[in-house]
């Protein structure tokens, strides 16, 4: 099961969200569950970064009792965020995909797109539901 | 094998999974947008201007595609940024390979020097235009906004070009600054 998925950009606004067969609806405040997911985002990142035995390390997915939770960043800071249920495997090539396939055929070359403005290209969600719909984690 | 022939073999395997488009037809839809500029600007300056803010703009959408085909990391310094541009992203997006040359890590800077240029073929300038355009001015803009999108601030200059009869092109790269946009956890 594929719940959700979000695109923040660099400047972690929220520039892309997409649901499916999520039974609990999204809380009226929309922006602050955003903003929250930002905050997590970060604090994560920065931990896993602070405690990794090694060299580097990224962070990928967390799961809860309920949803685990798919992390892609690019380097260019773009966000990439795929709520599913907590036993599906870890999702990190397909948003790596999303980001190849998707994100930059249609949108960074998308001449109507201005850079950091919400995603409302109607053949980029066609695609992406399809994308979502085809996996066998769906 | 070596760090460098590593990049030039990725540099192969991406250029050939890239969509291409005629080459010529390229050069010569640049030579028309270059041609068109001189005709509507005022100064030689506000083309060389203009042709370095739509490679800019160019750039920060480029990178996107760049890091996604190519899938390289994050670069360890300003060193393996400039092997990473000339060896695959020239050859990505160009076809073909530059070489980096006086590198110099003190002053955080290098040359590309690129004895092939797609963009100059067929191009001979009129004598009132060689002192002060700078006519592949677009691939500056591409490399400066490109750079600003994975947090380095740089400068971009043509400090050689053929067309004002030098030998290869030659564009200098100097980084400016690291941009942090990490904000510190319990800062917001």
């Amino acid at each position: 099961m594929i719940y959700a998925l979000y695109i923040f950009d660099r400047n972690d606004k929220c520039i892309f969200y997409r649901e499916w067969e999520r039974s609990k609806s999204r809380p009226d405040n929309v922006k602050e569950e955003e903003q929250l997911m930002v905050g997590l985002l970060k604090a994560l990142k920065s931990f896993v970064s602070k405690t990794t035995p090694t060299e580097s390390a990224v962070f990928d997915n967390y799961a809860t009792s309920t949803y685990k939770l798919h992390y892609f960043e690019s380097g260019t800071g773009i966000k990439f965020v795929l709520i599913s249920d907590p036993k599906t495997a870890s999702l990190g090539q397909e948003l790596r995909e999303i980001y190849r396939d998707y994100y930059v055929e249609y949108i960074s070359k998308n001449p109507l797109y201005k850079l950091g403005s919400p995603i409302n290209c109607a053949s980029f969600t066609v695609a992406i539901d399809k994308f979502i719909k085809g996996l066998t984690s769906f | 094998m070596n760090r460098n022939q590593n990049l030039q073999k990725l540099g192969e395997q991406a250029y050939n999974k890239i969509e291409k488009i005629n080459g010529e037809l390229f050069t010569l839809t640049y030579g028309a947008i270059v041609c068109q500029l001189i005709k509507e600007l005022d100064s030689l300056d506000e083309v060389n201007n203009q042709l370095d803010k739509m490679g800019y703009n160019i750039g920060l959408r480029l990178i996107d595609e760049f890091l996604a085909r190519s899938n390289l990391g994050r670069c360890r310094d300003i060193k393996e940024t400039a092997e990473v541009i000339t060896k695959v992203g020239f050859k990505m997006f160009f076809g073909v390979t530059a070489n980096v040359a006086n590198f110099n890590p003190k002053k955080q800077s290098f040359l590309i020097q690129l004895e092939d240029n797609p963009l100059i073929d067929f191009v001979e300038l009129p004598p009132q235009y060689k002192d002060k355009l700078s006519y592949s001015n677009l691939l500056c803009g591409v490399i400066r906004g490109a750079l600003e999108m994975v947090q380095m601030k740089v400068v971009c200059t043509i400090k050689k070009c053929p067309l004002k009869g030098d030998e290869i092109t030659e564009i200098k790269v100097k980084l400016i600054e690291i941009l942090t946009t990490e904000i510190p956890v319990g800062d917001e």
